[in-house]
């Protein structure tokens, strides 16, 4: 690597960046793929059918040809479109969803920026979703398109502040607004220490408030098919159009990356090396006979355990693990339930969720800095919450 | 100085939410609906005036096509009506009357199954449609070892039927879901013990669903009456009239069912009364399985080759999926009718749009027609 | 349909097959005949439509009443004999709102005016088709065979 200290700083810089760029897309558009083959598979099963067939082994390469379809189809551009807001609005949404992984932690270190300002750093950059619907809406010159982006602004500047709202008890537990803190702060607590538990209001109320984020039922307003036809991108074809479906997938794999690393403990996870380790122990526990290759199997998890490419490897794993629950959670919720109306919404986000989410950072600051005994045994914000919870339900 | 405008918003004839080809006109005030006038006639086939160049029999394809997702309610009134005219000179043997009412009822339940899963749909809820279309599929399994077609049928004949029943379609009492697509018993305890718990845990039970449908587009059981609303409709309103009942035909006088009746007149009501009538449908269709299995015999009288009922008009009405379908035929004493005119309850309904829509928003305009179940074909012949 | 008789003791009266009555009264007397019939309970329009016989046009207007508790109550046709061409009659629409397309239609398909209806305009048909009433029996279909094909100039 010596060649590359050899560079002038911002060669590196210029040069870093550019790969981590790349990177970035890659793996937002391998998420894009496996989110979209996905919902496609999950809600054929949901629905008593099989979906995708025939394109590759059980229909597994489909999102390659609707995206080759995609690209070489016809542009039809209405008349009277204003041409900048038009052209501009799907290529902003997509780059947007991708910004959100430049912060998320693959593994130890294994991070694009690890800046400062993590968790307000994504909701400056979610943002931009509400532009880029709105300029789509009102560019494209079309009654539908104009009511859909009204809607999806109102929803998507609501449910922003509930989110925020809902993540900054998670920030106060670690203290830190750095995702990369966060995570280390969910692995210094131990077995369960994921801040799932101690933050399960803010949990929920992240989960509703992402899934009316991205636009995804039972809050798919924007672009209710069966009332607006598509919305706010009604009239776009082709690829400008399979950008706005990238972003949205995208979106939906970002979201559940941040709400794994806030919630679940992102890459946190036992790593081949433990789990090899482990493995052994369990097996000498067996009786003498297994002992060579438990003490093996033992002695060879001990030695891999600290290589750091093998570890980042492992994180990878887990957080896609816990990346796809989100997914699959968010894709059971959209094909079960119908869709809410414009003025429930509105209530739900600013009547209900706002309203909890800030008891929640009450609870969680008064919690953290009250030691409180309850029947002689130290009360933990977990289970305060979960008596809490328990209580009113 | 800035003035707001109404939108005027086309939701024109190629929708994925209007149920065929109609169009709806609204003016919208932001989200709030002002004005709503529906525009019809996208899919007039001219049903009236071919059947006055047609035979009496070849009329009966035409009226499967009016409502073609209850085909067979359709036939029995047009049947009905052609047989009333004949009077005593025809009289129907009581198994083709019992099979009648079989499929006439079965048909209510295709039809009320397609009603609420695309009303879910329109609402936003895609999968219980897929499921509607699941159990469709198993009766038109059913329907077509019967009579020989899926979905459009042309199986009532002026006299009774054109066939009896396929060996072994009734099946038995103990037939379970295996059987749901083989024999007629094998659906109803597949309907009864699977269907109808699924519908209420997946839609009726949701609160999202419950939101979105009570308390929207109420109608008082006065303006249903002065509106000329029938069926669910009329229903949900809470006025208990059904035909079968207050106007017995066919066999519906010796078989026992109840009648639903909401009580607020809004779009839940009427979505629970379609609900509940399957579960009615389902009751009589056992009776009829009943009786059918144990009475065997003639399914059609002995007519004369070339239908000439005498000279006379007659108005026909029956409890069809949708609401009152009546059949006005006049009869010069030739083999065409000189008549036939198709009174359909979508069509009749239709005009309750630009009373129940304005004041409520965009969305509760969807939940209403699907709420009002509509077919293209029935409201345009 | 007692009081029917009472009231027009001179109109002819029959009751069809099925048990239904039906009352022929002249064109005068048409809305008299609907009000007497909306005071006895008679609520609900079942349909409005017209028969062409070759002279003349009958409008019926099939009437019914709407009681839970009751069975087997029969409907009364209002028909009313009406010329060929030109034919006009009141309107029970602000009376029987559920009649208003049934009459909207009457009018599309054979030609009979409604005085008084708020919308009169053809229903089925488009709003300026030119090619006469469709289900009367003197009919002849005179569309072009070949449609002429017109440039659409996208408005705006």
């Amino acid at each position: 690597m010596e060649w590359w200290y050899s560079l002038p700083p911002t060669a590196q810089v210029w040069i870093g960046g550019f790969l981590k760029g790349t990177l970035i897309l890659i793996w937002g558009l391998l998420n894009f793929f496996v989110c979209l083959m996905l919902e496609r598979k999950l809600s054929a099963w949901m629905q008593n059918r099989v979906g995708p067939w025939r394109v590759g082994l059980w229909g597994w390469i489909q999102p390659v040809a609707d995206l080759l379809k995609l690209w070489v189809k016809e542009y039809i551009q209405p008349n009277n479109v204003d041409r900048w807001l038009y052209l501009i609005a799907p290529f902003i949404g997509f780059t947007t969803a991708n910004l959100v992984w430049l912060i998320v932690p693959f593994g130890d270190k294994l991070i694009a920026t690890d800046l400062e300002i993590g968790i307000i750093f994504i909701a400056a950059v979610t943002g931009y979703d509400v532009i880029a619907t709105f300029m789509a809406g009102w560019g494209s010159n079309n009654k539908y398109s104009m009511l859909g982006a009204m809607r999806g602004a109102a929803q998507l500047i609501s449910y922003e502040v509930t989110m925020v709202m809902s993540v900054i008890g998670v920030v106060m537990m670690a203290g830190s607004l750095r995702l990369s803190d966060i995570v280390l702060a969910q692995q210094e607590r131990g077995l369960f220490g994921w801040f799932l538990f101690p933050q399960i209001i803010g949990f929920i109320v992240y989960l509703i408030a992402s899934l009316a984020e991205l636009n995804r039922a039972p809050f798919d307003l924007a672009e209710a098919e069966q009332e607006l036809v598509a919305g706010h991108h009604t009239e776009y074809s082709g690829m400008r159009w399979a950008m706005f479906m990238l972003a949205e997938y995208i979106h939906l794999a970002a979201w559940s990356t941040i709400a794994a690393s806030l919630f679940l403990g992102g890459w946190n996870g036992p790593t081949l090396g433990q789990v090899a380790a482990g493995l052994g122990n369990v097996l000498n526990g067996f009786g003498a006979f297994v002992n060579p290759v438990g003490t093996a199997v033992a002695g060879w998890g001990l030695s891999i355990m600290n290589s750091t490419v093998l570890n980042w490897i492992a994180g990878v794993f887990w957080l896609v693990l816990k990346t796809y629950f989100f997914v699959f959670l968010a894709m059971w919720i959209r094909w079960t339930l119908p869709r809410v109306r414009i003025d429930q919404l509105m209530d739900l986000g600013w009547k209900f969720l706002l309203p909890v989410s800030l008891f929640n950072i009450f609870l969680t600051g008064t919690l953290r800095y009250v030691a409180v005994t309850f029947d002689g045994l130290p009360v933990t914000i977990g289970s305060f919450t979960l008596r809490l919870l328990g209580w009113w339900l | 100085m800035e003035r707001t405008r109404e939108l005027l918003v086309n939701m024109g004839p190629q929708h994925p939410s209007t149920h065929g080809v109609l169009r709806l006109m609204i003016k919208l005030d932001g989200e709030q609906v002002t004005w709503c006038e529906p525009d019809i006639g996208y899919l007039h086939r001219c049903f009236e005036k071919l059947s006055e160049q047609k035979t009496y029999p070849q009329v009966i394809p035409y009226t499967d096509r009016t409502d073609y997702l209850a085909a067979m309610l359709n036939e029995q009134c047009y049947v009905e009506a052609v047989e009333k005219l004949f009077g005593d000179a025809i009289q129907v043997p009581e198994r083709a009357q019992y099979i009648r009412v079989m499929m006439a009822e079965l048909q209510r339940i295709t039809s009320h199954l397609l009603a609420l899963g695309s009303m879910a749909m329109d609402l936003g809820a895609t999968t219980p449609f897929l499921y509607c279309w699941r159990d469709r599929e198993k009766l038109y399994s059913l329907f077509e070892r019967i009579t020989g077609g899926r979905m459009l049928y042309n199986y009532f004949r002026i006299g009774g039927v054109r066939n009896d029943l396929p060996e072994g379609i009734i099946g038995t009492p103990q037939d379970g879901e295996d059987k749901s697509d083989k024999t007629i018993w094998g659906f109803i305890n597949y309907f009864d013990s699977y269907v109808y718990p699924e519908w209420d845990a997946l839609v009726t039970g949701n609160r999202i669903f419950q939101y979105r449908t009570k308390g929207i587009g109420v109608l008082t059981p006065e303006q249903a009456i002065a509106y000329s609303a029938s069926g669910a409709v009329l229903r949900g309103s809470g006025v208990k009239w059904d035909l079968r009942k207050n106007l017995p035909y066919a066999v519906y006088d010796r078989l026992e069912f109840d009648i639903p009746v909401g009580s607020n007149g809004d779009c839940f009501d009427r979505w629970w009364v379609r609900q509940e009538e399957m579960k009615q449908s389902s009751r009589i269709v056992k009776q009829c399985l009943e009786w059918l299995a144990e009475n065997p015999g003639p399914v059609m009288a002995k007519v004369p080759r070339v239908l000439k009922p005498p000279k006379g008009e007659v108005y026909h009405r029956i409890e069809g999926a949708r609401g009152e379908v009546a059949c006005y035929v006049v009869s010069d004493g030739g083999p065409n009718p000189y008549k036939v005119k198709w009174r359909s309850p979508a069509f009749t309904h239709l005009q309750l749009m630009p009373l129940l829509v304005p004041g409520h928003k965009i969305a509760d305009i969807i939940a209403i027609l699907g709420s009002i179940d509509v077919v293209l074909g029935e409201v345009d012949r | 349909m007692d009081f029917l008789k009472e009231r027009f003791p001179d109109a002819p009266m029959t009751t069809h097959v099925n048990g239904d009555t039906e009352i022929l009264v002249p064109k005068e007397r048409y809305e008299e005949a609907v009000r007497a019939c909306y005071d006895a309970g008679y609520k609900y329009c079942s349909v409005v439509t017209a028969i062409d016989w070759q002279d003349r046009l009958t409008l019926v207007a099939s009437l019914c009443r709407i009681d839970p508790n009751e069975v087997g109550a029969r409907n009364i046709h209002i028909k009313v004999d009406l010329p060929r061409e030109g034919a006009h009659i009141p309107s029970i629409s602000k009376l029987y709102p559920g009649a208003n397309w049934h009459e909207r239609e009457t009018y599309d398909m054979y030609g009979i005016r409604f005085d008084g209806h708020p919308n009169h305009r053809r229903i089925l048909l488009p709003d300026n088709w030119q090619g006469g009433h469709p289900l009367l029996k003197d009919f002849v279909d005179r569309r072009p065979k070949r449609p002429r094909l017109v440039r659409h100039r996208f408005a705006e």
